[in-house]
């Protein structure tokens, strides 16, 4: 295959590159926050302030990544807000992967027995101690493998970027192949295995973290 | 500036809808085709031989490990180079149907292995053929067993069905470009659109839930109590 096209363009696909990586590392860390925490709102019971996080969740679990990028890009100015095409890619796919991480916490906080939170209740723990000392460190390592499958999807779902122009590496390439209607099969080849390369480091990083806390629990349990 | 006024693209809700339906129809077809994908790569990764196994363990980190976004890219933009005219419609929902076959493969494989295999012996000790062991042991378990995560799967079909107006397939997110240059409602048109998909979505679940209560009625199993 001729290698060409990417060995000319590599310095825009590197520019690219390291954009993609922007964008994911600031929507993962929203997702994150964002997702730890209406997880943990969602977990504690129900009542008026569950659902007040519940319905963001399910509004953004139930409609297009892409559609919120363009509610936020092209209507946000419709009442007053203004974001270039980097920072709309970044709070939409951190919000969208939030909503997705908050189901995998809160999935992890119920999978801690229950007769634990009761007797750590009855013993007048307060939520915040049981939380920070029975669910937490039970509930981080089971929920390890699913959260990171979470922020791989928020690597993944960068790539909309190219569609709102928000100068990452799939919209670099995409300019390129549509200016010069040569070099398809190389571009995306490349593309694809710069993405491969991210989300197995994601996924390594994911298992060996979830070896070591698994670990760590065993051992100062045992 | 500033109000909200949904007239412009309420009075064209007949197109939306009409895309919509296109949507759910690319979803539709694109499920049936992974459906396809997926049950062959589970064959592929639960047989005897080694190859075969790694060649399913490749497809399925290879795709899931890449946006849909560049399967889509490359499913339509190299076979054009290469001379061979694939309309995008067609290109777009092999793309679907390889990238989500990558995931049912694993769903389908989950719901095989959710029937206990003493089960399958003891229908063998009975008698009972392959064939038969399959239709009446195998089956009727494994399919309830894989309606939730199918269900998942054909919502995030739906959702994504969005990414083939990239390369100009005329669903509803394409329609809602269109009637939002018409309008110059983008705050009303992405809403509106948002909320067709979340329709959309809630029957699916729905439904789902009706078929899944439909295939679990006669599962009860006795001495579990319920």
């Amino acid at each position: 295959m001729d290698l060409d096209p990417v060995i000319r363009n590599a310095f825009d696909l590197l520019e690219g590159g390291l954009t993609t990586l922007g964008i994911s590392v600031a929507a993962c860390g929203i997702a994150l926050v964002a997702g730890t925490t209406a997880g943990i709102v969602r977990s504690s019971g129900s009542g008026p302030r569950t659902m007040l996080v519940s319905l963001p969740v399910n509004l953004l679990r139930g409609t297009p990544a892409l559609v919120q990028m363009y509610l936020l890009y092209y209507g946000g100015p419709s009442v007053g807000i203004t974001l270039d095409a980097f920072t709309a890619a970044v709070i939409a796919l951190g919000l969208n992967g939030g909503a997705y991480v908050s189901e995998c916490v809160r999935a992890a906080i119920l999978a801690v027995p229950h007769p634990q939170v009761e007797s750590a209740r009855a013993l007048g723990m307060s939520y915040a101690l049981l939380l920070r000392r029975i669910i937490l460190p039970q509930a981080i390592p089971v929920g390890i493998p699913s959260i990171t499958n979470e922020l791989i999807d928020v690597v993944k779902w960068s790539s909309l970027g190219a569609i709102i122009v928000a100068g990452e590496i799939t919209q670099v390439a995409w300019s390129i192949v549509s200016r010069s209607y040569s070099g398809y099969a190389p571009l995306f080849l490349t593309v694809g295995l710069f993405y491969l390369s991210i989300t197995l480091c994601l996924s390594t990083a994911g298992r060996w973290l979830e070896n070591r806390l698994t670990q760590r629990m065993s051992r100062s349990h045992g | 500036m500033g109000s909200w006024d949904f007239g412009p693209v309420l009075t064209r809700v007949d197109q939306l809808a009409l895309a919509a339906l296109v949507s759910l129809w690319i979803a539709a077809a694109g499920l049936a085709s992974a459906l396809a994908v997926g049950g062959a790569v589970a064959l592929l990764a639960n047989s005897r031989v080694r190859i075969g196994r790694l060649v399913a363990r490749v497809y399925v980190e290879v795709v899931r490990g890449t946006p849909l976004l560049i399967q889509i890219f490359a499913l339509f933009y190299v076979p054009a180079s290469l001379g061979i005219q694939v309309p995008n419609i067609v290109s777009g929902i092999t793309a679907l149907a390889i990238y989500f076959g990558a995931y049912t493969s694993e769903v389908i494989r989950g719901g095989l292995a959710s029937v206990p295999q003493g089960q399958i012996e003891a229908g063998r000790a009975l008698g009972m053929s392959g064939m038969l062991v399959v239709k009446r042991v195998v089956l009727p378990q494994a399919l309830a067993n894989v309606i939730p995560p199918l269900t998942g799967q054909a919502a995030s079909l739906i959702k994504v069905t969005s990414l083939l107006s990239a390369i100009a397939v005329n669903e509803l997110t394409l329609r809602g470009a269109f009637v939002m240059v018409q309008t110059r409602r983008p705050l009303e048109t992405w809403t509106v659109i948002a909320i067709v998909y979340l329709i959309m979505n809630t029957a699916l679940l729905i439904g789902a839930r009706v078929v899944e209560a439909r295939l679990r009625r006669h599962l009860h199993r006795p001495g579990k109590g319920r």
